[in-house]
């Protein structure tokens, strides 16, 4: 693919074929150049999206131009890669994340039931005295 | 290992990782098992033609590489012994207990030299909110980590700290581990006393020799090294002398932190963690994460860089173990024992999902909670993205459903990386999210281009290439054989 640049305006477009990047891709990859750049998304001919980029330095170079649309790409391919992985192992990833976190909590409701309301209040009052000995000596 | 097997029928190969390291290739499993093989017996078996006959095929077999021959219940039991965190909760809470310190370290971002002012200190309130939640967690294993700044300049708080945690787990009887990290120059007698009274851990900064570390550490009140090494010198005569069972006296630990300085002196590094006593030294790189960020440029290193750095210090501590010395790499180590024990030592930042909220916690100085400390350090920037809640407003519950908490676990998985997915590395390995936020601008990150992954794959190559050595094998069989906690920091 051929990008185009034109320095006169500042600006870096191409053709991107909508069968190798979703837009979910291209949305999440212009998402993380936003700081860098502007992001334009037009349709182009025979399902192809026109991206055109942007920079927010002003004057950039022919190598900065060439640079950012690298980087676009580069985006693009990490986040489709990224979202067709997830289409596989999106349900391991729920998995283990599940397992992770549920574990986290649910034991949670066991373990603070051990001690009894009494039990932490006695706690919380020698916790006060602690305290007073750690301020009086600070 | 006495596994059941199925009648001779087939012998196709099960889902496996591969990479070719030197002449031979490395396969991986899920369960935590890996083999080398020569090229000829890898494709003979992705081909289904290694047969029962051969040598190798019971080895493979019991590793859960023979589809027709899995045990499913023993490789599942691996996995579970292997990756045990993601039934357990949070083990680490780390107390800010302020931001002030005395040093002016080049790659830290607390308030640099500033000791005066208590605008940064933790309260006793917040302390004691946030022992109530470290004790609303589920893990039956606690570690209460001290640091800061410098914790010793709040010290009120960290003995309130030691003495509510001690007393409310008389009640819990939970395993409560204690560690302060300080720089030791505030130390004295009756601060040393207490901690030691108390089995609280000490761990310490040792950078290297003390040009390097005074460069590193930049402390106006004398050389920071010297003062470090005299007081670890002075613990460990405490430790050896003191008969037990009075109190358990812990050796002391070093943390490490290798910036550009530190690249052509990994020899002088590693002699300066034997001459103090140590017996052993984690070669921890550093993360451009936080203050480190801003300062890259002057002290930051490429992966290769920091590699070629790792190879020589650990092939010198190898030859130091090889004349008799037991010296221990702790990464080479920690690493080790989920390859070689398959099972979890307990090392938060290497594991899938990552250990934010769910393995680490970190309480700053004002009662905000943090997924981690390095989570912490960017919200001290200014970015508050890793911040779970507050331990005077928010439950455990809450904490634990907070978007940064589901957010990093999420974008650990491991499985859910394009580029690890694949990697013949992904059964032990780890990504951080708060590195690829800094770093790459994403939780999820860009892994070809990310310097933790070719760090972590390049630590994990030269150690396999280690373990294919019978020699340098022994010696990290050897350092598995110490105590856990030597090991694992």
């Amino acid at each position: 693919m051929m990008w185009e640049i034109d320095e006169k305006k500042g600006e870096v477009s191409a053709c991107l074929s909508g069968r190798v990047y979703t837009r979910e891709a291209m949305a999440l990859a212009a998402r993380l150049l936003a700081r860098r750049a502007e992001v334009f998304e037009e349709k182009g001919a025979s399902g192809k999206v026109r991206i055109t980029l942007r920079p927010r330095e002003r004057k950039p170079t022919r190598e900065a131009l060439d640079a950012l649309a690298g980087d676009f790409l580069c985006e693009a391919l990490n986040q489709q890669c990224r979202l067709d992985t997830a289409r596989h192992n999106g349900n391991v990833q729920k998995l283990l994340v599940t397992q992770a976190l549920y574990a986290a909590r649910r034991q949670a409701e066991a373990a603070g039931s051990q001690l009894s309301p009494e039990r932490l209040k006695e706690l919380s009052a020698e916790a006060r005295k602690l305290m007073q000995e750690a301020a009086q000596e600070g | 290992m006495g596994r059941s097997r199925a009648p001779d029928r087939t012998c196709t190969a099960a889902p496996l990782y591969s990479r070719k390291l030197g002449g031979r290739h490395l396969i991986t499993n899920d369960w935590g098992h890996y083999a080398f093989l020569s090229q000829e017996e890898l494709d003979r078996l992705r081909a289904g033609r290694l047969g029962p006959a051969e040598s190798r095929f019971p080895e493979l077999v019991d590793k859960g590489f023979i589809r027709e021959r899995m045990d499913f219940k023993g490789l599942a039991g691996d996995f579970r012994t292997l990756n045990r965190f993601l039934w357990q909760g949070p083990t680490l809470h780390i107390f800010v207990t302020t931001l002030r310190c005395n040093h002016a370290c080049l790659y830290c971002q607390s308030s640099a030299g500033r000791v005066v002012g208590h605008e940064t200190d933790m309260s006793l309130e917040t302390a004691k909110a946030a022992v109530d939640m470290v004790f609303a967690g589920p893990n039956r294993n606690i570690a209460i980590e001290f640091q800061g700044g410098e914790p010793l300049l709040n010290w009120p708080v960290v003995r309130f700290v030691v003495q509510y945690a001690r007393k409310r787990n008389e009640a819990e009887k939970r395993s409560l581990f204690l560690s302060v990290v300080t720089n030791l120059s505030l130390m004295d007698e009756g601060k040393l006393e207490f901690l030691l009274d108390n089995e609280v851990s000490i761990c310490t900064s040792l950078d290297g020799p003390a040009p390097l570390h005074d460069r590193n550490r930049v402390f106006h009140g004398g050389s920071s090294q010297e003062t470090a090494v005299r007081w670890i010198k002075e613990i460990e005569r405490r430790r050896l002398s003191e008969p037990p069972p009075r109190r358990r006296i812990f050796k002391t630990s070093a943390l490490m932190t290798t910036t550009r300085f530190s690249l052509p002196a990994w020899r002088e590094i590693v002699d300066t963690y034997l001459d103090a006593g140590f017996g052993g030294i984690f070669l921890r790189p550093l993360s451009p994460i936080g203050y480190a960020k801003k300062v890259w440029g002057t002290i930051g290193y490429g992966a290769e860089e920091y590699l070629d750095f790792y190879r020589r210090a650990l092939d010198y501590i190898l030859e130091i173990n090889l004349r008799g010395r037991p010296f221990i790499e702790r990464m080479a180590a920690v690493l080790a024992w989920k390859v070689l024990k398959r099972r979890d030592p307990n090392f938060v930042d290497c594991r899938s999902p990552c250990g934010a909220s769910i393995g680490q916690v970190a309480y700053n100085f004002d009662g905000d909670i943090y997924t981690c400390d390095e989570g912490r350090m960017v919200a001290q920037q200014g970015d508050p993205i890793f911040r779970i809640g507050n331990v005077l407003r928010d439950s455990y519950d809450e904490i634990m459903a907070s978007p940064a908490t589901k957010g990093c676990c999420m974008a650990s998985v491991l499985d859910s990386q394009p580029a690890c997915s694949r990697c013949v590395y992904k059964p032990y390995c780890g990504l951080c999210p708060v590195y690829n936020y800094e770093a790459q601008g994403s939780l999820m990150g860009q892994l070809p281009r990310n310097m933790h992954c070719r760090v972590l794959k390049g630590v994990f190559d030269i150690l396999f290439e280690k373990l294919d050595d019978r020699a340098a094998a022994e010696v990290i069989e050897g350092w598995l054989d110490s105590s856990r906690r030597e090991v694992v920091k």
